[in-house]
């Protein structure tokens, strides 16, 4: 999976926020903020192929954070991205 | 021996506009750009009359959007660096065609007769002008009270107008600016930005603009915004201060919408977002069409110690 390149991170009076555009008027317009962690996550993905356990990695590496959490956390974060309709297969 | 029409100059909050071509009459004689016309020295250029060809086959296709109430089309396409804006009637046949190269200062249309279409088309030029400089149209119904702007967003139908009108019966002190597209701008003290030039002002200002939908409410004037409030209806009367990512998710849909799905242009919209955002409250309130509505707004507005 990777981020698809349609989506850039912006930033909107300090927040980071992500914006779904609708295509059409009547379509809704999704707004996502990301938190500090999100940011990095997103900021060390974009551009490139990446697993679950990729995500898992970057957590364990940079935070303090046991392997269980950081895998539940990943699974979250790629969730949350899917939701979205962010992700490209 | 014909006479050469000279072009049809506008201000708006400071940004002057000459219009070109036969159509610079339609303008100078319409009553509601007649109050925005200036002799100042143009900043930027809208020709019409001009021969354009089709849109190139390669071209992508940025937006597609319905005209109005009449079932026609605009559609915006780039080419290289250039837009081209194309509008057409409900039988497919086109009406307008406009071309702007990304960056510069004019704007080439071909003829149109249908004052209607030539108002829509003239607008849609000064967006693709005034965007980069941080100055956008929004859709929205706008008051002053106080000396301040307020800016009521909603779709079409949600009761901007029925609360700008609830404003003028039960707030003292209170004026319309705009009913349908005001211009919002970020000045030049906000985030190092070279914008238009100034007014006397500074910060975040909202221009009365010769658009106006169904009202006609063209005040050649600016005010300072106060706040950003998003209507909806609702059984009671209710306000709450969005957060950053609500107030966003509130804003961007009263944007140019066709403009919004173009990189370039979308980038300059969300610095304006943003830079209203930081400067102003943007409040949700869900209300009835009633007086307690809009002293609720008014009261938290201008009466709260919301910065």
């Amino acid at each position: 999976m990777r981020i698809s390149s349609k989506y850039k991170v912006h930033n909107v009076a300090d927040e980071n926020i992500v914006l779904i555009q609708g295509r059409n008027p009547g379509d809704m317009t999704t707004v996502i903020a990301l938190n500090d962690t999100s940011l990095f996550l997103w900021n060390r993905l974009e551009g490139r192929d990446f697993v679950p356990d990729d995500v898992t990695r970057l957590l364990v590496d940079n935070y303090e954070v046991d392997n269980a959490t950081a895998s539940a956390d990943a699974l979250k974060w790629v969730g949350m991205l899917q939701q979205n309709n962010i992700l490209e297969p | 021996m014909n006479a050469v029409r000279g072009p049809f100059l506008f201000s708006v909050g400071g940004h002057a506009v000459a219009v070109e071509g036969p159509e610079s009459l339609f303008f100078a004689g319409h009553p509601a750009f007649a109050r925005f016309a200036t002799s100042g020295k143009p900043q930027w250029s809208v020709r019409y009359g001009c021969q354009l060809p089709p849109v190139p086959a390669h071209s992508e296709l940025l937006s597609s959007l319905v005209l109005g109430e009449t079932n026609g089309q605009c559609t915006l396409h780039l080419c290289g660096d250039e837009y081209i804006y194309s509008m057409y009637s409900s039988d497919a046949s086109p009406l307008l065609q406009m071309r702007h190269r990304r960056g510069g200062g004019k704007v080439e249309a071909t003829s149109a007769i249908d004052p209607c279409i030539l108002r829509f088309s003239l607008w849609f030029a000064v967006s693709m002008l005034f965007v980069p400089s941080l100055c956008c149209f929004v859709h929205a119904s706008a008051v002053v009270c106080d000396g301040r702007a307020v800016l009521f967003l909603g779709e079409s139908g949600t009761g901007k107008s029925t609360h700008s009108r609830l404003w003028l019966q039960n707030i003292d002190d209170c004026r319309l600016l705009n009913d349908d597209s005001p211009l919002v701008e970020v000045c030049a003290m906000h985030h190092g930005v070279q914008a238009a030039p100034s007014i006397g002002l500074d910060g975040v200002l909202v221009h009365g603009t010769p658009w106006s939908g169904k009202t006609p409410c063209h005040v050649p004037r600016s005010f300072p915004l106060a706040a950003v409030v998003r209507l909806s209806q609702a059984s009671h009367n209710t306000i709450r201060r969005l957060t950053v990512p609500e107030a966003f998710a509130a804003i961007q849909p009263s944007l140019p919408p066709a403009l919004a799905q173009d990189a370039y242009f979308s980038d300059y919209l969300i610095r304006t977002a943003s830079a209203v955002i930081s400067a102003v409250p943007v409040y949700h309130l869900q209300c009835r069409p009633d007086a307690e509505a809009a002293r609720l707004c008014h009261n938290t507005v201008f009466l709260s110690h919301d910065v």
